[in-house]
């Protein structure tokens, strides 16, 4: 119980406190390593009490058993708190100055026309882009050189009209920003999509008379099941021609139905980053709108993708029952 | 050395005298008997041993932190009230010696005390080196009372629709860890689990959280289909908080929940996942891209397809994004309100449509709080998760029905129910979707065995037998409920039983 770490060689400072020999130097006005140092700052007015008889022997590997005896131990060894020492030393530097919070205002940086690297166009003219197609299928339907795939009556009709988007649409995929620097297998993705928009989503811009009784049944389900979701929800939304545009392009390039590659989903982000920030330069612009209105809008135009998957689904499941190629 | 340690003892004898004889002459405390571990005066029974607080979060900080300790002595230190402090090497044995169970530990809480009442969480769930503060001492570990179901009609600032969220989350979170938790000590202290029928089994389970990392591959079929029972159910009792959904005709309720099934089951072990190898599921273990092979055939076919695109499309934008809880309840409610669900009335559609519209407003308001420079680039990246999440769930339902319509294994009723697209199912309504929307808010204690739909194509095979978490009910004997008081009541119980045994 009594046994003590000898003291070593005079050259070798060891801890007064606890006669450790491990990163000694000078704290407190006597030699101590930084473990009783440590020990001796965090004690500024605590009070330890023994539970056995005060007088436990402190060494470099038990002086952590009783603190009571520690702190005597640091007390009769002659350290002293120096407290105008420590308040200098405790004084944070002049230099640091509260920081103030950032101004909310939006960024100059937004106010400038972006441009995309990738896709090599500006933002506005990537939207000027959708609106160039749209107004184009618009005069198109006008002077009904297209036939509306909403008044197909049979599995002849639909392939008639299928066949001619054929074309319009590969057309269009490759007049598209970004499609040059796709793969292959990615391109036909795109052109599938670009059908699938041209036939059906741009369908529901005209007007339509009621459905055929002698249609096909299955083509006449899907017809019904594209005018009661995403029919209903255009007319409830009440988009303009602009707003219609940007929502095409989120069909054609967030529809993620197929599995594609890392570069086909870096343009995809591209697209729909350009055309948000197009459209909302355009709200703030046009319309005047506030900053959660405008949130709002674009919130509910990119939801509607997810009506769209649904119906891409349903028309792959329809042109297989009817033994069309998708 | 020995003659101090042994007047320490001695002394420390005397002092447990003295107190035993102050609780006797002052009350009669069942929370007299004191900490197995270290002889201190215990608050309750933790990790299935009486023990004290200090023990209890020693105990806890060295399993969530994996840390390893050396004994700077030979490995029989003292471990008593003033020097359990000096040995935590020896202190951790102890602890395992006296029988704390590290599967007890509920890894999806607050790893350093528990959230105060009304204060919703703050920072991603992952974040492993908080910095430690006061810790509760709540040995009951029960989870602040709620006020209940907020009206979020009448309260205008949109943080309160978050608020709600979030704390619907965190109960159903809570409801999942209680339930999981109880059966798993169950399972391994009878040894005999097996009481599952061999079912059909998802891409995508409901996931734990990663405090815990995961530590074998998933290789069971039966705790995947029993999770995702556990996880349905208990997506029914959150639909029910959500505001415009119980103004709905029972069509409606029905045509919502079954649009977004598939998509709960996706989202929450993705939203859990932290980083893109793997798809870390509820009973710590993980599904990676080449691992499905080790399931049988049948199991492989299904999730071959479905775990990398998971991982690719909806793990990776999570973690690239760093999602935020809040951020998370919110994507959760827009995809829950799809105002263009085949079959909605007119109504509902509006309704839901306004529903939503709070939700965008609120995420965009937090957004806008949380960082305003890029907030309309991290807005976007968010809402375009629910368009990739509902093409993967058409490839969950596409799987699941091929696999029913040929046979291949059989499938669970209530998952087809929840989740299977049946045209002949349309015009009858499904039995225990019914049952499960007009009953309160207690969850059945007995399992579930739904009855089977009529003109149902495959052979379909109901739950037969007793549930692990039948079992644990019946041994209960005390209803498990999601409201926060018959909770507590549930869980004081539980706490009782345990002291008995």
């Amino acid at each position: 119980m009594s046994t003590t770490v000898g003291r070593p060689s005079n050259e070798i400072a060891s801890c007064q406190v606890c006669h450790s020999t491990e990163r000694t130097r000078l704290y407190f006005g006597i030699t101590s390593c930084a473990a009783c140092a440590a020990f001796f700052r965090r004690s500024d007015g605590i009070r330890y009490m023994c539970t056995a008889t005060n007088s436990c022997t402190i060494s470099h590997d038990m002086k952590f058993f009783c603190r009571a005896c520690r702190y005597t131990s640091c007390i009769r060894a002659g350290m002293v708190m120096s407290r105008n020492a420590l308040a200098t030393a405790r004084k944070a530097p002049n230099n640091i100055i509260p920081r103030e919070p950032t101004p909310r205002s939006v960024p100059s940086l937004e106010e400038v026309d972006g441009f995309s690297k990738i896709l090599n166009i500006s933002n506005g003219d990537l939207l000027k882009y959708y609106v160039k197609e749209v107004e184009s299928i618009m005069a198109q339907q006008r002077y009904g050189e297209q036939k509306n795939a909403l008044q197909v009556k049979s599995v002849n009709d639909l392939m008639i009209v299928t066949a001619y988007q054929e074309g319009t649409s590969l057309e269009s995929c490759f007049n598209c920003p970004g499609v040059d620097i796709l793969y292959n297998e990615d391109v036909e993705v795109v052109h599938k999509y670009f059908k699938f928009s041209n036939t059906w989503i741009d369908s529901l811009l005209a007007p339509t008379s009621p459905l055929d009784p002698s249609c096909n049944e299955r083509i006449s389900e899907f017809i019904h099941l594209l005018k009661s979701t995403l029919g209903s929800t255009l007319a409830q939304l009440n988009l303009n021609i602009i707003e219609y545009a940007a929502f095409k392009s989120f069909c054609i390039w967030k529809l993620v139905y197929h599995k594609t590659s890392i570069s086909m989903k870096i343009v995809a982000q591209e697209h729909y980053e350009g055309v948000t920030s197009a459209l909302r330069k355009y709200y703030r612009k046009n319309i005047k709108m506030s900053e959660l209105e405008m949130a709002t809008r674009i919130g509910d135009i990119t939801l509607q993708i997810i009506t769209v998957s649904n119906l891409y689904n349903d028309m792959a499941r329809m042109y297989h029952q009817t033994g069309l190629q998708l | 050395m020995d003659y101090f340690l042994d007047a320490s003892k001695h002394i420390q004898l005397n002092q447990i005298d003295e107190e035993s004889s102050d609780d006797f002459m002052d009350l009669v405390d069942p929370l007299a008997e004191p900490c197995a571990v270290c002889g201190d005066k215990s608050t309750g029974t933790h990790y299935g041993v009486i023990s004290c607080n200090g023990c209890k979060g020693f105990f806890r900080r060295t399993v969530l932190r994996d840390q390893k300790f050396t004994c700077r002595f030979n490995k029989r230190c003292v471990i008593d009230k003033n020097f359990r402090c000096a040995c935590r090497y020896c202190r951790f044995q102890k602890c395992v010696q006296v029988g704390m169970k590290r599967e007890a530990i509920q890894f999806e809480r607050d790893p350093v005390g528990s959230p105060t009442s009304g204060a919703s969480l703050n920072g991603t769930p992952f974040k492993k080196d908080r910095s430690p503060g006061y810790e509760n001492g709540n040995s009951n570990g029960v989870g602040s009372n709620g006020m209940g179901q907020e009206n979020m009609r009448t309260v205008p600032q949109s943080s309160s629709v978050i608020d709600a969220l979030m704390e619907m989350e965190a109960r159903v979170n809570q409801e999942m860890c209680n339930r999981y938790r109880r059966s798993q000590i169950f399972a391994n202290g009878s040894g005999g689990s097996n009481g599952n029928d061999t079912d059909i089994q998802q891409g995508s389970d409901s996931g734990a959280s990663a405090f815990a990392p995961p530590n074998r591959p998933c290789t069971t079929e039966v705790d995947l289909n029993e999770i995702s029972r556990t996880t349905l159910l208990l997506m029914v009792e959150w639909a029910k908080t959500i505001n415009p959904f119980m103004d709905l005709s029972m069509e409606d309720k029905i045509i919502l929940l079954k649009n977004y099934a598939p998509q709960h089951l996706i989202l929450m072990p993705a939203f859990r996942s932290p980083d893109t190898t793997r798809v870390c599921l509820f009973n710590n273990t993980y599904m990676t891209r080449d691992n499905n092979t080790d399931l049988n055939g049948f199991a492989a076919f299904k999730t071959s397809n479905i775990t990398p695109r998971v991982l690719d499309e909806i793990v990776w934008p999570m973690r690239q994004l760093q999602m935020r809880e809040q951020e998370f309840v919110c994507l959760k409610a827009l995809a829950f309100l799809h105002p263009e669900a085949k079959g909605l009335s007119n109504s509902s559609q509006i309704m839901i449509r306004d529903a939503r519209n709070r939700v965008l407003k609120a995420l965009y308001a937090f957004i806008l709080d949380q960082m305003p420079d890029d907030a309309p680039t991290r807005y976007g990246n968010i809402l375009l998760l629910a368009p990739a999440l509902k093409a993967l769930t058409q490839l969950l339902i596409e799987n699941m029905t091929l696999t029913k319509f040929f046979g291949l294994a059989e499938v669970d009723s209530l998952l087809s129910e929840f989740i299977l697209d049946d045209i002949n199912d349309h015009s009858t309504a499904p039995v225990s979707l019914q049952q499960h929307l007009s009953s309160p808010t207690t969850l059945p204690t007995n399992g579930v065995s739904p009855l089977n739909p009529a003109g149902s194509v495959g052979s379909v095979s109901s739950v037969s037998g007793i549930t692990p978490t039948g079992m644990l009910s019946a041994t209960l004997a005390a209803p498990l409920a999601i409201h926060p008081l018959q909770s507590q009541d549930s869980i004081l119980n539980s706490e009782q039983n345990n002291h008995m045994l």
